[in-house]
């Protein structure tokens, strides 16, 4: 039988931490679905991204699957299958970028459009009064979700990146 | 410099969705009434039958009027996104349905915690499939 090499292990931990990354995101959704888009999912998903590059998908289908088998198949889930891969390739882009203010605006961007990506699914349906709607009935909350996204991630991002560093 | 580039860019970039967002939300703020009004409300169950209500209120936006006469569960209207009305569920992960509204024949363009009332007007709730 031939023995798992140094590489052969090193993918191993490397699926293991996508995975508990992805469990993370799924506990830190739940203990924060009180508040009003308030979430750190999208800055664990850009942590996770500048660290493994694009090899997150894997940690945001983990989530993504942990809310399915929680909450059903329900519409806003459907949204999340694609919404948050946006926020993966577009850290993909800038991945090798350092600085906290840019991923700060990359987040409060991404808040602030969240309302619209997830509307597709209802210009799809509904059409396009039905997809307008959902966009303007949602205009603040996707402003909540802005302010929190850019704050969150302009002050936690520099000490978790120091912790994400510390996995090899 | 590069990143001061990305800076410059992105944060160009939100001004300009901040300041459409902006837009959407003053153009389309609800103008509310006060005082008593009189509202009709139809709604059309997946048979097709009707029940009309013939609604006297305070409320300033349908969702409090609905709430009021027990039409919407007191869940939904926390949350302002409506499955159930009247005790009928409409569930689009089963069948695609879901409760469209209408005003004077109109699909409304916001939800109906943001719809404002005016007396006599006339709104219709029905059982939609697909």
């Amino acid at each position: 039988m031939k023995l798992p090499t140094q590489s052969d292990r090193k993918k191993l931990v490397t699926v293991i931490l996508l995975t508990m990354f992805g469990v993370l995101m799924y506990v830190s959704q739940v203990i924060m679905a009180s508040l009003p888009n308030i979430e750190i999912v999208s800055l664990l998903i850009i942590l996770t991204t500048r660290k493994f590059g694009y090899k997150a998908f894997l940690t945001v289908y983990v989530f993504v699957g942990l809310e399915i088998l929680t909450y059903g198949l329900s519409m806003w889930v459907i949204n999340y299958l694609y919404v948050w891969a946006i926020l993966v390739l577009a850290v993909l882009v800038v991945r090798k970028v350092d600085n906290a203010y840019i991923y700060a605006l990359i987040s409060a961007i991404f808040g602030l459009l969240f309302g619209t990506f997830c509307s597709v699914p209802y210009f799809l349906t509904g059409g396009m009064a039905m997809g307008i709607s959902y966009i303007v009935s949602g205009v603040g909350y996707d402003i909540s979700h802005l302010i929190g996204n850019a704050v969150l991630t302009a002050v936690l991002y520099r000490p978790l990146t120091r912790v994400m560093n510390k996995f090899k | 410099m590069k990143n001061k580039k990305l800076v410059v860019g992105l944060s160009a970039l939100l001004v300009v969705l901040i300041a459409v967002f902006s837009v959407i939300l003053i153009t389309n703020r609800p103008e509310t009434a006060d005082g008593k009004k009189n509202i009709d409300v139809t709604i059309v169950y997946a048979d097709k039958t009707t029940k009309d209500l013939d609604i006297d209120t305070d409320a300033e936006f349908l969702a409090d009027a609905l709430f009021e006469e027990g039409i919407i569960t007191e869940t939904e209207y926390k949350s302002g996104f409506y499955t159930e009305i009247d005790g009928v569920k409409a569930d689009y992960n089963v069948d695609k349905a879901w409760w469209c509204v209408t005003k004077d024949g109109e699909m409304t363009m916001v939800g109906m915690n943001e719809l404002a009332l005016a007396s006599g007007d006339k709104y219709e709730i029905t059982y939609t499939v697909g």
